[in-house]
């Protein structure tokens, strides 16, 4: 590994730790001086949150990757979080298990930068998002020592629930170091439909996916420049052979008429990577994405307003869970256009950068106006890491000034 | 932090100044009337509040908690105290916010997959309002006739259909909360994914000490389409707990996956008559759902299961009707079991799924050892254990190898890789595990976010976390447990 690393144009030094009580240790050390951390997993999302300004220390944790306790049968998983995401689903697969989440670029996503990020994907609609999936952790604190929530048993309310705070912290509340998942079988057949929308057919379809008989594990509407019709939905399925193949005859039954032509049945050898692959084409790993969110039943109008505003872009919406997401075209600065996406969000909607070049990330832009239950997650922050050395000001709950204070 | 009993002049202060947000009809603090909520469903530990209040409104809640804070006086807040952990037990005194008067639900959007209810809400009048339109809210712990949506956050309940469902926090989507510095905060909402921290997550399971939580937006759960549900009957519990773990280990995710052993089938059986085997040694209720094609032939793999570890017939439920009375009698099991025994304590291990043979053959052998019969019916799906304890309570002798037994059970559980509690919560009942599951590090990292909340300690003191000296020197001697001393 590089010796130095570079964090939002900063060149800091760069360690690996092997065990967690090497990663403890990196921490005491930094700790006693102050210093920054950096944790980075696959490097796929450092574009994400506020820049680092104050120079400290990159952490690399993919030598954390060992698998420590997989009683299959228990359908648990205990590994440390600098595993990638491909490498743990190959040795789930040989159980016929996996996770469920769609995660973009698996060979180098990790487990802890997926945790991290909060990542999800087409399926949540039947699966959850990681958090949902989470049932112990080990994390490095502030004093470098090594503390753990929850267990390995599925279900156990012991102890507040620590997990929740870390999954979506992006690393502001201490490293992930270990973490213990619960699995689910690997479903033995899986099937997508890709249906080409007829004109302003967007609304229609999500109403229609609302209340469905084929009850699919995902429906997704994607926009791709270029493609045959301006939205395509996207329809998963997954289960017993039966039921699969019932759903997707039920499927093609109940949009037929939304279809602007034939309704595509992807090949059964490519629907494995058909839903990384949606996650892909709307992750690129340069560039800028914005995300939204908003109530199910306004998804596809949201998602059809970002489309008009940033002719050309991606979008990739989950009307099922109010999520849209998309890929900024080149030479556009989507900033401006922030403010009128929440509005049309509706209550409670949200708009923001979730990558994005250095320049233009914000506090605003990355993470919305501030809400007045940031006050709680400061008041987190300030207990759990008091001198702001855990990816100091990528989220507003950890600012420190450029002099190295808390603020 | 260790509360002192309250002033009797501060007390008459504080009924006063109460009385003046909530009005005279709006609380009590006769002695009489006190006695009801000087314990919850935990009736090992008692502790008579001052004052019990019944606000109406968020607003009401606010000024509360904000005299509380004034006065110094530790809060508690309350749904309607079928907690099986002590989670109610007013440690030191003080103020129980019972919830029980806001209880309307406010919105309900099935478009959108929600509901917003107050915290009163008793969690099947919301099922009740939306079945009839093919929708239910999931987490369905056994006491869903009585217990609190509010409550239900607080302890992170499970049920029976949690197994594949989720448990609560997998189905609550925002909160209100009045703060334990009387600021009200939304955290979360209908629409997911809001930037920042998960505070609701957290804030689902912290048993009441990180503030009152006086709304709720839940998650909305379309029926399913079918719904298979068989009865495996099966001569031990050592047979029954085979199959449990044939059917997880193959890959089914059921519905539910419930076991009863004999002694509970016996009760239930004079209780609601549905014809189960007197003579089986234990039974499981095996549900699959989902769309219709296809799940026949899941229930036959179950059913092939099943027989696989002997089982010695497998029935099916024939009628919705017949369904129902199945569930009927598995929910109600607890109420039954004051025909066994004057009294009982419920216990709410969890061991790895696999480990449920072992855990049981336990038991049994614990039970035999302190003379004291316990029955068992439970989550199996999940490995989530309630063992009985039927015991008399006028008896000290029982008392006491009541209390053993119990906590060598629990051990018993940690050894084997699990918890010392699913879902019922730590309460005052199981504080003293928290060390021996948790190291002082650990406990630590929990201290600090219950500080972030909670940070003078008045919402519901001596609960959940042990005392930071205490914790210290756990293993070496008992902590001193301000309600036990009331209760023995
Ligand atoms: C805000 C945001 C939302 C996203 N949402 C989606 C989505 O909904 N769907 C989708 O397909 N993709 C999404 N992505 C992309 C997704 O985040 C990446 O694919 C994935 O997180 C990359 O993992 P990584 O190992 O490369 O993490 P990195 O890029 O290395 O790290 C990401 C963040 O996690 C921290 N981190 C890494 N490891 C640890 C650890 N062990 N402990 C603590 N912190 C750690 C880092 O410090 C950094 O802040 C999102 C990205 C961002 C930034
Ligand atoms: C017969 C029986 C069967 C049971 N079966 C199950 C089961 O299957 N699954 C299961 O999980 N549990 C079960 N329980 C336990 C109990 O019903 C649950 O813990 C339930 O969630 C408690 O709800 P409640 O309204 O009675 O809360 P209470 O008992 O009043 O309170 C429980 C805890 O929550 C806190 N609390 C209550 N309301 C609020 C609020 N608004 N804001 C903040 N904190 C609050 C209290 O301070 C306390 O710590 C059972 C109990 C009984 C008696």
């Amino acid at each position: 590994m590089d010796p130095t690393f570079d964090i939002d144009g900063l060149d800091l030094d760069a360690v690996a730790p092997e065990t967690p009580e090497a990663l403890a240790q990196v921490v005491r050390a930094c700790r006693a001086s102050g210093q920054p951390l950096y944790w980075v997993g696959g490097g796929l999302s450092l574009g994400a949150g506020i820049p680092a300004t104050v120079p400290g220390t990159v952490v690399h944790m993919t030598s954390l990757d060992r698998v420590i306790d997989y009683p299959a049968r228990d359908m648990t998983i205990t590994a440390q979080a600098g595993i990638r995401v491909s490498r743990l689903q190959e040795i789930l697969a040989r159980e016929r298990q996996t996770l469920p989440l769609d995660i973009p670029w698996p060979d180098k996503a990790t487990l802890g930068g997926v945790l991290a990020c909060n990542v999800s994907g087409s399926r949540r609609l039947a699966h959850g998002t990681p958090r949902d999936f989470v049932i112990g952790l080990t994390v490095v604190d502030d004093n470098g020592k090594l503390t753990r929530s929850g267990g390995r048993v599925v279900k156990n309310v012991a102890g507040y629930d620590m997990a929740k705070l870390h999954v979506g912290a992006h690393g502001t509340l201490g490293p992930m170091a270990q973490v213990t998942l619960k699995v689910r079988p690997l479903p033995p057949v899986r099937a997508w439909l890709a249906i080409p929308l007829k004109a302003g057919m967007n609304e229609a379809a999500a109403d229609r996916a609302h209340g469905c008989a084929a009850r699919p594990v995902a429906f997704d509407l994607l926009a791709l420049p270029g493609g045959p019709a301006a939205w395509t939905a996207m329809i998963g399925f997954e289960g017993e052979a039966p039921a699969v193949a019932w759903q997707v005859a039920k499927a093609k039954e109940e949009f037929r008429d939304l279809a602007h032509v034939q309704i595509i049945e992807c090949q059964p050898n490519s629907v494995d990577a058909m839903a990384t692959r949606l996650a892909e084409r709307t992750d690129p790993q340069s560039g800028a994405v914005v995300a939204l969110g908003c109530l199910p039943s306004r998804t596809a109008g949201l998602a059809a307003r970002v489309l008009a505003d940033m002719p050309g872009a991606v979008v990739h919406a989950l009307p099922g869970s109010g999520v849209v997401r998309a890929v900024v075209p080149e030479g556009k600065d989507p900033r401006g256009l922030l403010p009128g996406w929440r509005d049309a969000a509706g209550p409670g909607g949200w708009a923001r950068l979730a990558r994005a070049p250095r320049p233009w990330r914000q506090a605003d832009s990355m993470w919305g106006p501030a809400r007045p239950e940031e006050a709680i997650s400061a008041a987190i922050a300030r207990e759990m890491d008091p001198d702001r050395i855990f990816n100091p000001n990528r989220m507003r709950h950890n600012t420190r000034l450029p002099d190295g204070k808390p603020s | 932090m260790t509360v002192a009993a309250i002033e009797p002049s501060v007390v008459e202060n504080l009924v006063r100044r109460l009385t003046g947000i909530v009005g005279p009809d709006g609380l009590i603090n006769s002695q009489a009337e006190l006695l009801v909520y000087e314990c919850d469903g935990y009736t090992l530990e008692k502790n008579r509040p001052d004052v019990v209040v019944f606000p109406t409104a968020t607003e009401q809640v606010v000024e509360i908690v904000k005299l509380c804070r004034e006065m110094r006086v530790p809060f508690l807040p309350r749904g309607s105290g079928t907690s099986l952990a002590g989670g109610c037990l007013p440690v030191g005194g003080g103020v129980i916010i019972s919830l029980a008067r806001m209880k309307r639900i406010l919105e309900i959007d099935l478009r959108n997959r929600f509901a917003l209810v107050e915290a009163g809400v008793i969690n099947m009048w919301l099922t009740n309002r939306i079945k009839s339109e093919g929708w239910h809210y999931a987490p369905d712990p056994s006491s869903q006739g009585a217990c609190t949506i509010g409550g239900n956050v607080a302890t992170n309940s499970g049920g029976p259909h949690t197994l594949k469902y989720g448990v609560t926090v997998n189905h609550v989507m925002g909160v209100e909360i009045v703060m334990p510095d009387g600021t009200v905060q939304t955290l979360g909402g209908p629409v997911e994914d809001g930037p920042g921290l998960d505070l609701t997550g957290v804030v689902v399971g912290s048993e009441g000490t990180f503030g009152v939580v006086t709304k709720a937006w839940v998650r909305l759960v379309r029926n399913p389409e079918s719904v298979r549900t068989l009865l495996g009957v099966f001569e031990s519990v050592d047979d029954a707990t085979a199959a449990i773990s044939a059917i997880i280990g193959a890959g089914i995710v059921p519905a539910a996956l419930e076991m009863l052993d004999s002694l509970i089938l016996k009760a239930v059986e004079e209780a609601f008559s549905f014809g189960f085997p007197l003579d089986a040694g234990a039974v499981l209720i095996m549900e699959v759902d989902g769309l219709d094609a296809g799940l026949g032939e899941e229930a036959a793999r179950i059913e092939k299961l099943a027989k696989a570890n002997r089982a010695r017939e497998v029935r099916r439920a024939n009628t919705e009707a017949e369904r129902l009375l199945l569930w009927k009698c598995r929910k109600q099991a607890f109420g039954a079991v004051g025909r066994l025994a004057p009294s009982y304590c419920t216990q709410d291990g969890v061991v790895p799924r696999t480990a449920l043979p072992e855990m049981l053959r336990s038991i049994t052998a614990i039970g035999d050892r302190h003379k004291i019969r316990i029955a068992n019916v439970f989550h199996a799906g999940d490995g989530n254990l309630h063992p009985i304890l039927l015991f008399d309570e006028r008896d000290p002798d029982q008392l006491r190898r009541v209390m053993e037994a119990s906590h060598e059970i629990l051990d018993e559980c940690l050894r084997l890789g699990g918890s010392v509690t699913g879902e019922h919560g730590i309460g005052v009942e199981k504080i003293d595990f928290m060390a021996k599951l948790f190291s002082p590090d650990d406990l630590a990292a929990m201290r600090r976010v219950r500080q972030a909340f909670n940070p003078d300690g008045l919402c519901s003191p001596d609960k959940m976390l042990p005392t930071a000296g205490a914790c210290a020197e756990a293993g070496r001697h008992k902590q001193v447990k301000p309600g036990r001393r009331a209760a023995l």
